[in-house]
């Protein structure tokens, strides 16, 4: 029988480019529930601009993308209520604290700010000495966490991390780590971009590598499952020479 | 050695080089030339915005923008020339006035320029460089000079030109050459001004301010703390600089003088201009909406409307509160004209709406929106003097164009 639930993402061939050359080339990406998908590629290969495009940062130039059945150009507003996305912690608004920010965002959501996932969030990543402090005097790693219990508020289907876990101290990202796990075992689907690759086979069920504005390879969870963290970063090494000789 | 292999001479490899003596003083002829620095940048921002913009709307902007120039020049001039004789009748008068506007523009192209050139020569990346504080100051300096230069030498000609339409003959060149003069001294004084460096974001953020009673209350209401999000400052604090105290207390006086003309000649008009204004400026003042620019907003389930609200929200109570003094006065100087009181409340409402819109449309550059807001303004009331209520539709349209295209930047990045 068919899953009658939409998919939390579906983008199909998505072309994004910048002053006319294309950075994301013809994309197809749909992720399920439950999966928790690592997105590798060498710096410039696409992936922050993919995430973008997915968040409804950069329209794209072709292409359709679909979170949770909403069509993100036609209805962007059902479509954002569908993902959560870790915010840069650059662009974090600087003079609130961070209970300010995820009041704000709350009540962008309609739920309640300190709800029990978000509480149990800031406990784990233990930041709550730096709760009241304006985002401002946080640390790079602090206002990270922030971004990623930023995300979090409501709990929306879609879960979305780009390079989220970079400055982060080793028990948070620890921590950090569990939480996505969880997060996909409870029917989730998470969005991982990252640059640490020997992170994505004990975390992630799924992996595509960009490159050239492609996707370039792609293991399955039976792959991910039975590769080493070594063996697995030999393979994506060889996976981004190779692109790279061939381009 | 072996026949057929040629001896290739020792390479070191990186552990056996030795690390570059750091010369102490940098001689003089390998400096780069600091001077230009901050010209140089300006140019390369130029080149990067020009090549940044899709062909059609560089079209929009060179055919759209050249054309209004055109129309509302050659407008200036049939008024001009209509207008000669009673000009030429009350020379002091329009010499004297022209002296005041080329002042008022120098300044404010002088400091419009001074701040431009400051972004660029007080850059985080310069500063970490081994660079004087001297050479910088010279270099921003120069750069906002070559920028007025070019400014004071279109204002020059156009002065030439209007006083040509007037019939003043040979006169017409000097006449242009002092305007030249005049715009350009008066923005090198305001350029040479001593500057301080713009804080940083963060700087800015962490900046205590001065914490106003219930502000934090009212920007909590609702969706909370987009006022000092925007405002960049912490929830119910504003920060205080000297230029603000004193736009204020210039604005108080000149409402106070004009309340009291008003009283003394049982007069709602003088008053009622005050508070609109005053209701306006505190608006322009007080809006800020670069939080409509930011991913927080963009990647959530807020649409265009509902934030660009909720940005107005403060902005509008602080213009409406500066307006109900005089207005109250104003009806108090003549009760018989109540009527006139809502209709310039409804009056500033509207102003503020379309500012509003500027605001968001130019949400990183608060001078950008008003200075379009201004012109705008003074373009369609000018036209519709001319050709009657209709030209209002023209500002209806850019306000919708302005509204669209920043809804769909919102949306769409």
């Amino acid at each position: 029988m068919a899953d009658a639930k939409p998919l939390p993402l579906r983008a199909t061939g998505l072309v994004v480019s910048y002053g006319g050359a294309p950075i994301v080339d013809g994309i197809d990406l749909a992720v399920g529930h439950g999966e928790l998908l690592g997105l590798l590629g060498a710096n410039g290969a696409g992936k922050s601009t993919l995430l973008r495009a997915i968040t409804g940062q950069v329209p794209p130039d072709h292409g359709t993308i679909e979170i949770g059945g909403h069509d993100l150009r036609r209805h962007p507003e059902r479509a954002k209520a569908h993902f959560g996305f870790a915010i840069d912690p650059d662009e974090l608004p600087a003079p609130l604290s961070a209970r300010q920010y995820f009041e704000l965002v709350a009540a962008i959501r309609g739920v309640e700010p300190m709800a029990p996932p978000i509480a149990d969030a800031i406990e784990r990543l233990q930041f709550g000495p730096w709760l009241d402090q304006p985002i401002a005097d946080c640390s790079l790693g602090t206002r990270a966490k922030i971004g990623i219990v930023g995300a979090l508020i409501g709990l929306p289907p879609l879960l979305i991390f780009d390079e989220s876990l970079n400055g982060l101290d080793p028990v948070a990202a620890w921590e950090a780590k569990a939480m996505l796990r969880n997060l996909a075992a409870s029917g989730h689907a998470v969005i991982l971009a990252t640059h640490v690759v020997e992170t994505v086979p004990g975390l992630c069920t799924r992996a595509v590598l960009l490159a050239d504005g492609g996707i370039g390879r792609t293991w399955r969870t039976d792959e991910l499952a039975v590769a080493s963290a070594p063996t697995f970063e030999a393979d994506v090494m060889a996976a981004l020479r190779g692109r790279r000789v061939a381009a | 050695m072996r026949a057929g292999i040629a001896r290739q001479p020792h390479r070191p490899n990186i552990a056996e080089t030795e690390p570059p003596a750091v010369p102490r003083v940098l001689p003089r002829e390998t400096c780069m030339p600091h001077d230009a620095l901050v010209l140089r940048l300006l140019g390369a921002d130029i080149r990067l915005f020009v090549r940044s913009l899709r062909r059609r709307d560089l079209a929009w902007i060179v055919l759209g923008g050249g054309g209004l120039l055109a129309y509302g020049w050659l407008s200036l001039t049939a008024h001009a020339a209509a207008l000669a004789p009673h000009l030429r009748a009350h020379l002091p008068v329009a010499v004297t006035a022209t002296v005041l506007l080329l002042l008022l523009l120098g300044a404010g192209a002088g400091a419009f320029l001074q701040r431009v050139a400051i972004a660029r020569g007080r850059a985080a990346w310069l500063t970490i460089l081994p660079l004087s504080d001297s050479a910088l100051s010279r270099s921003i300096r120069l750069g906002a000079l070559a920028l007025a230069a070019v400014a004071a030498t279109a204002t020059g000609a156009a002065v030439g030109a209007l006083a040509l339409t007037l019939g003043l003959g040979w006169v017409a060149a000097p006449t242009g050459i002092t305007a030249t003069a005049v715009f350009l001294l008066d923005a090198a004084l305001v350029i040479s001004a001593p500057h301080q460096p713009e804080p940083s974001r963060l700087q800015a953020a962490t900046a205590r301010g001065l914490r106003i009673p219930g502000l934090a209350a009212i920007d909590r209401i609702g969706l909370p703390w987009f006022a000092a999000w925007s405002w960049g400052t912490q929830p119910g604090r504003i920060r205080v600089t000297a230029r603000r105290i004193l736009s204020l207390l210039a604005l108080t006086l000149l409402a106070y003088f004009m309340l009291a003309a008003g009283l003394m000649r049982h007069d709602a008009t003088p008053g009622l201009l005050a508070g609109l204004a005053g209701g306006v400026l505190i608006f322009v003042l007080s809006l800020r909406c670069a939080p409509l620019a930011s991913p927080v907003l963009r990647t959530a389930p807020i649409g265009f409307l509902r934030a660009w609200l909720r940005l107005l929200r403060l902005p509008l109570l602080l213009s409406l509160a500066f307006f109900a003094v005089p207005a109250g006065t104003a009806f108090a100087a003549s009760p018989h004209a109540w009527a006139i009181v809502p209709e310039s409340g409804l009056g500033l409402l509207a102003l503020n709406a379309i500012y509003a819109v500027f605001a968001a449309y130019f949400l990183r550059s608060t001078f950008l929106a008003a200075v379009a807001f201004l012109a705008a303004l003074t373009y369609f009331v000018w036209g519709a003097a001319e050709y009657g209520q209709t030209v209002y539709l023209g500002l209806a349209a850019l306000v919708g164009w302005l509204w669209y295209r920043a809804r769909r930047r919102y949306r769409h990045g």
